[in-house]
C-alpha cells in the first residue's frame, strides 16, 4: 500500500506492506538515527514524533502515519541543534544507544513549550531506558535543553 | 510467510461495522497490543481494521448517564481529562501507569477493554468504576455492563464477530474514597504481578459499600468484593473477611511475575493496604 507523510519536512511517498512497522520502514529508508531495541515499547530508543508527540516506531504501523508530520532524530537535531549541544556539553551518553530516543523525547517538550518540572520531565522520560549514564547527564542536559 | 492484511481505514462508524461483518478480520485501534501479535504471528488476519480515521469514536464527554469515553480515547487523554481525574481519579491514575508516555500516546481505552489482557493496568480500575461497555454492531447498539460477565476469559470478551466497542460509561456515583494500585517487583514500565482497584461509599452511621476488582491473578480481570458481599467496616465486615473472600476468587497462575501463591498473597496483603486506607480516609 502506498503511504504518504512528511518526514523531517518532506512530503514523501513510501510503498510498505500493511502490517509494516514505522520503525522498519524509516531504516529502510536510510533513517538509521533511529534504533530498535526491545521491539515492544518498552526502550525508547526507536522513539519519533507522530504530529510532535513522541511515539515508539516499533508499535507503530506505518499505515498509520498517512497524512501525518513524522520527524526523526536526523531531521530533529537539524532543527534543534542546541538539545544536541545539551547533551554534548553534559557528556549525556556512553554507547549512544539511547541517545537518539532521549534527544527526540526531549525535543518533544520543546515543541509543546511545557514549562516542566523535575517531576514532569522525569515523567516524560521514563519509557527512555539507558544502560550506561545512570541518568544523571541525561537529566542535566535536558533541563538545560528545556530552559533555552 | 502469508500475505499482508488488506488495510481498511474507514472515516465514519456506519462504514466501519459493515467492514467488521468478516471473521476473518483484526480490529486495530493504537496498534501497541496487536501490532506485537501481528509480528509474532499470533494473529494472521485477512483484513486490518483500523478505526483511528473515525472522530466520533475519539473524546471523553460528561453526559447524563456518566462520563462517556470514546473507544479510540488515548490512555494519555483519558489520562489527562479534567473530568475523569476530578469524578474517576482511579481510571486516570490506572490509565496513567501503563507503559511509559509513548505507549500512552498511542494506546486505545477501546483496545484494552477488546484486547482484554488481565495484567492490563485500566481493566480493574473500570470494573471497580462499574464501567458499562457500549457494543455496536450490524444488529444495532447494546451495553454490556463490565461487572456483568463482560470478561469470559483470557483474552475473550462478550464482544461478538462483527461486533465493535463504541464507547466505556462510568456512571456517576458517590465515592469516598477510590484507590488504584499496582505492584510489579520488575520494571516500572512492565505489567503489574498484581494490581487492586477499590472504591468506597460510605455514608456515615451505615457500612461502607465496597467494590474491589483485581488484575494480574486469573486469566481475566476479577471482582473481588462487591456491593452484594455486604457491609464494610464498623459493623460490617472486616478487611481480613475481604482479603479472604478476594484470595478465593482469583486464579493466579505460575509465571515470570511470580508463583500463583506469591501472587495470591500478594493480592491479599495489596486489597488489605487499599482497604484499610479507604476504611480511614472514610473515618
Amino acid at each position: 500500500m502506498q503511504v504518504t507523510f512528511q518526514i523531517n519536512g518532506d512530503a514523501t511517498t513510501f510503498d510498505v506492506a500493511s502490517d509494516a512497522r514505522l520503525v522498519d520502514t524509516l531504516r529502510d529508508a536510510g533513517l538509521t538515527g533511529t534504533k530498535e531495541g526491545c521491539g515492544g515499547g518498552v526502550c525508547g530508543v526507536c522513539t519519533v514524533l507522530v504530529d510532535d508527540r513522541p511515539v515508539s516506531a516499533c508499535l507503530y504501523l506505518t499505515a498509520f502515519a498517512d497524512g501525518r508530520d513524522v520527524w526523526t532524530v536526523e531531521g530533529l537535531a537539524q532543527r534543534f541543534p542546541d538539545v544536541v549541544d545539551s547533551f554534548c556539553t553534559n557528556e549525556a551518553m556512553q554507547c549512544g544507544i539511547c541517545t537518539p530516543g532521549h534527544v527526540a523525547a526531549v525535543c518533544a517538550l520543546r515543541l509543546e513549550a511545557r514549562q516542566v518540572d523535575d517531576a514532569a520531565l522525569r515523567e516524560h522520560l521514563e519509557g527512555n531506558l539507558c544502560r550506561c549514564t545512570g541518568y544523571q547527564t541525561i537529566l542535566a542536559a535536558a533541563r538545560e535543553a528545556i530552559a533555552r | 510467510m502469508t500475505d499482508a492484511p488488506v488495510f481498511l481505514a474507514p472515516t465514519t462508524l456506519t462504514e466501519a461495522i459493515r467492514a467488521a461483518d468478516d471473521v476473518d478480520t483484526v480490529v486495530i485501534a493504537g496498534g501497541t497490543a496487536m501490532t506485537l501479535m501481528l509480528r509474532e504471528r499470533l494473529v494472521e488476519p485477512r483484513r486490518l481494521l483500523w478505526l483511528g480515521r473515525i472522530d466520533e469514536l475519539s473524546g471523553v464527554v460528561a453526559t447524563e448517564a456518566g462520563v462517556r469515553i470514546g473507544a479510540t480515547t488515548t490512555l494519555w487523554d483519558l489520562a489527562n481529562d479534567p473530568t475523569v481525574v476530578q469524578r474517576h481519579p482511579m481510571v486516570a491514575v490506572a490509565a496513567r501507569s501503563v507503559g511509559n508516555p509513548r505507549v500512552r500516546a498511542v494506546a486505545t481505552v477501546g483496545g484494552a477493554v477488546a484486547h482484554a489482557d488481565p495484567r492490563q493496568d485500566l481493566l480493574p480500575a473500570l470494573l471497580a468504576a462499574g464501567a458499562i461497555v457500549h457494543l455496536i454492531g450490524p444488529d444495532g447498539p447494546r451495553a454490556v455492563p463490565m461487572a456483568d460477565g463482560f470478561f469470559r476469559g483470557f483474552l475473550e470478551t462478550a464482544t461478538d464477530p462483527g461486533e465493535l466497542v463504541d464507547s466505556v460509561v462510568l456512571p456517576d456515583a458517590a465515592a469516598t474514597g477510590e484507590h488504584y494500585v499496582r505492584y510489579t517487583p520488575v520494571s516500572d514500565g512492565d505489567y503489574p504481578t498484581v494490581s487492586v482497584a477499590a472504591r468506597l461509599a460510605s455514608d456515615g452511621p451505615t457500612q461502607g459499600r465496597l467494590t474491589v476488582a483485581l488484575g494480574g491473578v486469573a486469566s481475566a480481570p476479577v471482582l473481588g468484593w462487591t456491593q452484594d458481599d455486604g457491609g464494610v467496616g464498623s459493623g460490617g465486615a472486616d478487611v481480613e473477611a475481604v482479603c479472604a473472600r478476594v484470595v478465593e476468587r482469583i486464579a493466579p497462575f505460575d509465571d515470570a511475575r511470580g508463583s500463583a501463591d506469591y501472587k495470591s498473597a500478594m493480592a491479599a496483603m495489596w486489597t488489605r493496604r487499599v482497604v484499610e486506607r479507604l476504611l480511614l480516609e472514610a473515618a
